[in-house]
């Protein structure tokens, strides 16, 4: 079975990541990969709306089976589409009917991780032993984990793989003549840390009860004229910082993302999910990393297009000639620097930028790779 | 001149983990006796104790305050909100006080306003800070690793010393607080962990604490839990295994650290500063107990409280003669020995300029000034002839335009470059006791140069100002450079401390750490 042709297939998801690869082989045989089926989108019967096509789209496509599935990391926009539904017509279910053989996901996700592992937890557990505040935990299930696609992900096919830096995918053992690199996510070990706490998580798991602390002491219901300013910029400063909290924790996830480099037909295809500066930093502080990067003609943007996702040292280190870039993004969810405009700006100017705004909602564009040739944009 | 009465307030003298024979070690503290309004609201400090993750604000005691918690259970002072009032209160009082004594006047707070709010029970969470905007220091608390107790930040000295001396120095020197060289950020923690370290020591009886029964040889003084930064605060921290927040005295004396990649981040680079410092402050206290043959321990302990309030004096006056942006710890040092030069010449009682010196060595920083005479390591006295001719003596000493009128007569006499925009920013009395025992006043001036040019500009400069691996041409950037000028009694310049706007090392050193840590708006 000899390798013809591979096909990367983004999906306009809106602020989500959505990536069909297809493998044609001599025959007129097929094998597919679908990495990340997500989007954010509110309420979430939106997503629904969005992701559904798509779903069917990837069903007719692949004649009803994957090969495998990645799930970069477990952000909604990522894998929130995997989440079960008693409905076979849901976005989920009808991934799930593609019964693919393979799941590749991070090894923080790993479930028979001990309590000692370290990595970070969905919540952290001392938090919520801690009774931490209601709000703060409101914005992290809406905003952070998702536990139901998580879950369905353990069972979803017929291997489960969770990965590191430097270990084998097992998606070469699927897909004859193509070569797969995980550069990422990197172990504690091989990050140089020795612990898991950041200061964040020992914040969290610090805070205290909600009730007052000196119950016998008179509170003041009218807050005196003097103080009101200052009391109002407290409030105001509390919240920042949970949200500053939030975003923190937000970016370590991120940096969990498993980060594939593909290589086929003499193309080489980075798909780093949200991998943000701190793990690129580590990545391309391994050995070998820098030589497949250099070598790329295709990289999915890192975290939507923003400048924490590509940052400086790694556009350096690709080449400019024949590369590709595939952004999947929508300003004004993420605040307002994602996508960056000066990054996006090089991008168009050094590379070719393909941006899924400038294609309608649930609809695709694709990039094709053969051996001799530089990657071409199919017509849509 | 009025006589300044007094009030003398309990506080926690070290940290609620420090316990003499069973009990938290307090002391008193002897402040000036001001009207103070509930809260306690003084001229200076208005504490409110709002919690803004329970939404409570504390109704304070009616009635003007007055210290009653003198000889109350540890119980009471760990479960009443008004003794934590007092608490911060007192201890931030002291430090002002401290600073003021120190620089000969009035310190403003760097957001205008003349009272920092101080909330003892901000937030829910392991953490305390200076808060600029909301011209506040903010104490959060949390759960006891072991146990239902809670911990306060609030009631920790060192962590109140430090957060206030931060708002100080951000009084004096607001430039530090942007960013900058890896020395400048670091600096502001080191100097807020130095006060607060110098501040407890310099309390007699923490002081004695330290020396313990048998503390009269280095390394028991070493061992000392005192020279710990906020013990209970760091050992309940959850996911730690530490006995404290930091212990910078731990650090073994090498000039690896400045280059490490560990020593980074602000707070563990300062931690080179402290540990250069208090090794210093142990020494001549050392040799002081040796030199002396001291056999009562009452003595014993004056000495090294002596020993502390002088370093701390000379850290404090020490900001006076640092250059007002980008300052390294080469400067500060510098700037130590030349603010004790100025105030004592003869150094024989502590020898504290040649301990500075030794120490700082031994952690690989030098003096900036590269002087030998009159003493090493001090800041040169200007030796270009300046023009005095238009300058009014009197307005020199508090009018910024007449101090760039003076400038402007001398800049070539001063070396400045002439392609950057000039502004003076301050200009303040400083009043000191003089080493023959009279009053000397002097007044301190600070300008600050701004040049934004594109980053393919550099070269055109003149200088070898290199422009970051990476960085576009296009990218617009802005070099700042700045001194201080320290004028004496007569309207004469003594002191010129600066960092030029042209200083290629430093530029390309403050670019490249920009760069590298993503101030420019996309990471490298």
């Amino acid at each position: 079975m000899k390798l013809v042709s591979v096909e990367t297939r983004m999906y306009a998801v809106g602020f989500g990541d959505c990536f069909l690869l297809s493998f044609h082989y001599s025959g007129k045989r097929s094998r597919h990969v679908l990495i990340d089926f997500g989007t954010t989108a509110y309420p979430s019967s939106r997503e629904h709306e969005i992701l559904r096509p798509v779903a069917e789209d990837i069903a007719r496509r692949t004649s009803g089976k994957l090969t495998a599935v990645v799930a970069t990391h477990r952000h909604r926009d990522h894998i929130g589409g995997f989440a079960p539904h008693p409905r076979a017509t849901a976005p989920g279910a009808i991934i799930a009917a593609l019964k693919p053989s393979l799941v590749v996901q991070p090894w923080t996700e790993n479930p028979l991780l001990g309590d000692d592992a370290r990595h970070p937890a969905p919540i952290p557990r001392a938090a919520v032993r801690a009774g931490f505040r209601e709000e703060w935990m409101a914005m992290a299930r809406n905003n952070l984990p998702n536990r139901p696609a998580i879950r369905h992900l353990e069972g979803l096919g017929g291997e489960s793989r969770y990965v590191y830096a430097g270990q084998r995918s097992g998606l070469e053992d699927l897909l004859p003549g193509i070569r797969v690199d995980v550069l990422g996510p990197l172990s504690p070990r091989q990050a140089g840390r020795s612990k898991p706490a950041r200061f964040w998580d020992r914040e969290f798991a610090a805070a205290g009860p909600l009730t007052p602390l000196f119950p016998g002491f008179p509170a003041m219901r009218r807050w005196p004229l003097e103080t009101r300013w200052l009391l109002n910029r407290i409030r105001d400063w509390h919240s920042d910082r949970i949200l500053e909290l939030t975003r923190a924790y937000d970016s370590d996830i991120n940096n969990t993302s498993v980060v594939l480099a593909i290589r086929a037909l003499g193309h080489t295809m980075i798909f780093p999910g949200d991998a943000e500066t701190e793990s690129w930093t580590g990545m391309l502080a391994r050995r070998g990393t820098l030589d497949i990067l250099r070598r790329a003609t295709l990289l999915k943007a890192s975290h939507h297009g923003s400048a924490n996702g590509t940052p400086n040292v790694l556009w350096e280190a690709l080449p400019r000639e024949g590369l590709r870039v595939l952004l999947s993004t929508q300003g004004g969810v993420y605040g307002h620097n994602v996508p960056c405009a000066n990054l996006l700006k090089r991008m168009r100017s050094e590379a070719c930028l393909i941006d899924s705004r400038d294609y309608p909602r649930g609809s695709s564009v694709a990039v094709e790779f053969v051996a001799g040739r530089p990657p071409r944009k199919l017509p849509s | 001149m009025g006589r300044v009465q007094t009030r003398e307030l309990t506080i926690v003298a070290q940290d609620p983990h420090v316990r003499v024979r069973g009990r938290i070690l307090t002391a008193r503290v002897v402040l000036p006796q001001e009207p103070l309004l509930p809260g306690p609201r003084g001229s200076r400090i208005h504490v409110v104790d709002y919690d803004s993750s329970t939404h409570t604000l504390y109704r304070p005691p009616a009635g003007l305050p007055e210290d009653g918690f003198a000889g109350a259970s540890d119980e009471e002072l760990l479960a009443n909100p008004h003794f934590h009032a007092q608490n911060v209160y007192a201890i931030s009082m002291r430090i002002l006080k401290r600073f003021e004594r120190a620089l000969g006047r009035r310190v403003a707070w760097s957001f205008g306003g003349h009272q920092l709010k101080i909330a003892p029970h901000a937030f829910s969470g392991a953490n305390a800070c200076y808060s600029k905007e909301n011209e506040a220091l903010l104490f959060g608390y949390f759960p006891a690793r072991r146990g239902k107790r809670t911990v306060f930040t609030c009631l920790s000295h060192d962590v109140v010393a430090h957060e206030t001396a931060h708002a100080l120095l951000d009084g004096i020197r607001s430039r530090y607080a942007d960013p900058s060289i890896p020395d400048q950020a670091a600096l502001h923690e080191g100097f807020a962990d130095l006060i607060a370290l110098l501040s407890v020591f310099s309390l007699e009886e923490c002081a004695a604490v330290a020396l313990g029964r048998r503390g009269r040889d280095g390394w028991r003084l070493r061992q000392s839990l005192l020279l710990s930064l906020a013990k209970q605060v760091g050992r309940e921290l959850p996911g730690t295994r530490r006995r404290s927040l930091r212990r910078s005295i731990e650090l073994v004396p090498s000039a690896r650290y400045l280059s490490a990649q560990e020593f980074e981040p602000p707070h563990r680079r300062g931690e080179i500063l402290v540990a250069a410092a208090m090794h210093a402050f142990l020494d001549v206290w050392e040799r002081r107990l040796h030199s002396l043959a001291v056999r009562h321990q009452a003595r014993a302990v004056e000495e090294g409280a002596q020993a502390a309030s002088h370093l701390l004096t000379m850290a404090i006056r020490a900001l006076d003669y640092t250059p007002p942006i980008d300052v390294s710890f080469g400067d500060y040092l510098s700037a130590l020995l030349t603010a004790d030069y100025e105030a004592s010449p003869d150094d024989s009682r502590f020898h504290f300029r040649a301990a500075l010196r030794t120490s700082f060595a031994r952690f690989g920083v030098r003096p900036s000034s590269p002087a030998r005479r009159p003493e090493a390591g001090v800041w040169e006295a200007p030796s270009a002839e300046l023009h005095y001719g238009g300058a009014h003596f009197d307005s020199l000493a508090r009018d910024p335009d007449e101090v760039f009128q003076f400038v402007w007569a001398n800049r070539q006499e001063l070396g400045l470059f002439g392609g950057a925009f000039l502004r003076v920013e301050s200009v303040r009395p400083a009043v000191r006791v003089g080493a023959d025992g009279f009053v000397v006043r002097e007044t301190v001036a600070e300008y600050v140069k701004t040049l934004r040019l594109r980053a393919d500009e550099l070269h055109s400069l003149g200088a070898p100002i290199d422009r970051p691996a990476g960085m576009p041409g296009s990218q617009e950037i802005e070099l700042r450079g700045g001194g201080t000028l320290i004028f004496d009694e007569f309207g004469k310049l003594k002191y010129h401390v600066r960092n030029p706007v042209l200083d290629a090392g430093r530029q390309t050193l403050r670019l490249e750490h920009l760069w590298r840590n993503g101030h420019f708006g996309t990471r490298p």
